[in-house]
């Protein structure tokens, strides 16, 4: 009997999907899959109007401007490069939290490493869970100095259920005129995100994670008279007789053929979400961490970073094991968790496993307590 | 005969702001479809999407249009 497969990587990519991804994508592939937006012809303009779906969805879930502010990606990075690279001039100062992605830090890194910008770190972890608020907008603003431009941080760490306060920090980058860059990637489709409540400027989400779509794509979701410089130039459809990328939003971001497949997914995977509720699913997501919580807390040797802050993502390690070995051990009996240092390293170096590494579990809608024991009886099993 | 062939027409520009043109549109029932120009349009850059419609709707698309800050970069009126 083939064994029970449990799944606790769903913030490296959501699984199983929706079976009406499935369905949707494959319809598409068979019935309408033209080229969006390139022509006039039957298929093109059915795929062309699935896009047009997406982008619909995409902004009423985040409470965009509009639906032209929604752009096309191929995943969360490709977004964040596409912000920080085209919205940062030389001379420019930005600043990170202590717990970003690689996805923000390198390009960030190699843009100071080429002499082009300046960064500082603020700290994320400050205060007790009823002042983090205030404490990381002070940390903010006595690192912002005169050209200040930019402030990016994730709305939720990969490797801690940590969930930055984003609307007190939109505020006070609207205050004094920074533009406010949110990694998406770890709670879109985890937590609430109102764009203009939180005075976001440009959000970078993936199609592939909380959003229940397949890998392939994402989305820059760009604030009202957000323009960035490209990233990328190419055909896009529009003005094809010019030689610049002069066009506006969404097109002026997206050349070349876009990945209507994944995108007529992600719409289905949206529609999913939709049907379940966020709140449910935010709600789900933290009865199970407290299980996990509640029941590795008994285990000695296991350690747990940040168990105060509830959410999708739980982080540990068993005394004297190496993290990948754990992860290892726990894949040879079904069950699926990520070791190492989850491309993290701030986050890592802010919680005090740079040296070692972590193995993080994270869970999604489709995970049950049923999941979490067999996990946890599991890492009982290595102690 | 205009670029469209029947009817009347405004070229907006990507297939996204025409598609955008065309839900607006549809809010304040008039319904339109999203057309492709040809590409000896005058004034044209290259590729241009818009929507075609009745021509006794003309007036009441460039009001909505115009109310919702949507550029329209030719009118074909029939």
């Amino acid at each position: 009997m083939e064994q029970r497969l449990i799944y606790l990587d769903n913030a490296a990519t959501g699984f199983p999907k929706p079976q009406k991804v499935i369905e949707e994508m494959q319809e598409f592939m068979m019935y309408s899959g033209g080229n969006a937006g390139r022509g006039s012809h039957v298929l093109a303009m059915r795929a062309a109007e699935k896009v047009f779906e997406c982008r619909n969805k995409l902004a009423q879930l985040f409470d965009a401007e509009g639906v032209e502010q929604v752009c096309f990606t191929l995943n969360t990075t490709h977004g964040l490069n596409m912000c920080i690279k085209g919205l940062l001039k030389r001379g420019d100062h930005v600043l990170i939290s202590d717990m970003e992605h690689n996805a923000v830090y390198r390009p960030i890194y190699k843009l100071h490493a080429q002499g082009v910008v300046d960064y500082d770190i603020f700290p994320s972890m400050v205060g007790d869970s009823k002042r983090n608020a205030t404490r990381i907008c002070e940390g903010i603003a006595k690192l912002v100095r005169r050209n200040t431009r930019m402030l990016v941080c994730s709305g939720t760490s990969n490797i801690s259920s940590m969930t930055m306060p984003l609307a007190e920090i939109g505020r006070l980058c609207r205050r004094l005129g920074i533009l406010f860059v949110v990694d998406g990637a770890q709670c879109a489709g985890h937590t609430p995100i109102s764009m203009k409540n939180m005075h976001i400027d440009a959000l970078c989400v993936p199609g592939h994670k909380g959003l229940l779509g397949p890998q392939g794509c994402g989305a820059v979701i760009l604030g009202k008279g957000i323009t960035a410089q490209t990233l990328m130039e190419g055909g896009n459809g529009v003005d094809s007789l010019e030689g610049a990328m002069s066009y506006g939003s969404p097109e002026r971001y997206e050349a070349g053929t876009l990945p209507a497949p994944a995108i007529v997914g992600l719409s289905a995977g949206l529609d999913t979400l939709s049907s379940i509720g966020l709140d449910k699913i935010e709600a789900h997501e933290k009865r199970l961490f407290r299980r996990a919580r509640e029941r590795l807390t008994l285990l000695e040797g296991v350690k747990i970073y940040t168990p105060q802050y509830e959410g999708s993502v739980l982080l540990f390690n068993v005394a004297g094991r190496g993290a990948e070995e754990t992860a290892r051990t726990l894949s040879d009996k079904g069950i699926c968790v990520r070791g190492g240092y989850h491309c993290s390293a701030l986050g890592h170096r802010t919680l005090g496993t740079a040296d070692t590494g972590a193995v993080r579990a994270s869970f999604g809608p489709f995970n049950s307590s049923k999941d979490v024991d067999a996990f946890c009886d599991a890492v009982g099993e290595m102690i | 005969m205009n670029n469209m062939g029947v009817g009347c027409g405004a070229a907006i520009g990507s297939i996204t702001q025409a598609m955008s043109a065309q839900k607006v549109l549809a809010t304040a029932a008039i319904p339109t479809t999203v057309i492709k120009y040809d590409s000896n349009t005058r004034g044209n850059k290259g590729c241009i999407y818009g929507l075609s419609f009745s021509c006794a709707q003309t007036d009441n698309v460039a009001t909505v249009l115009g109310n919702e800050g949507i550029r329209v970069k030719q009118w074909n009126r029939g």
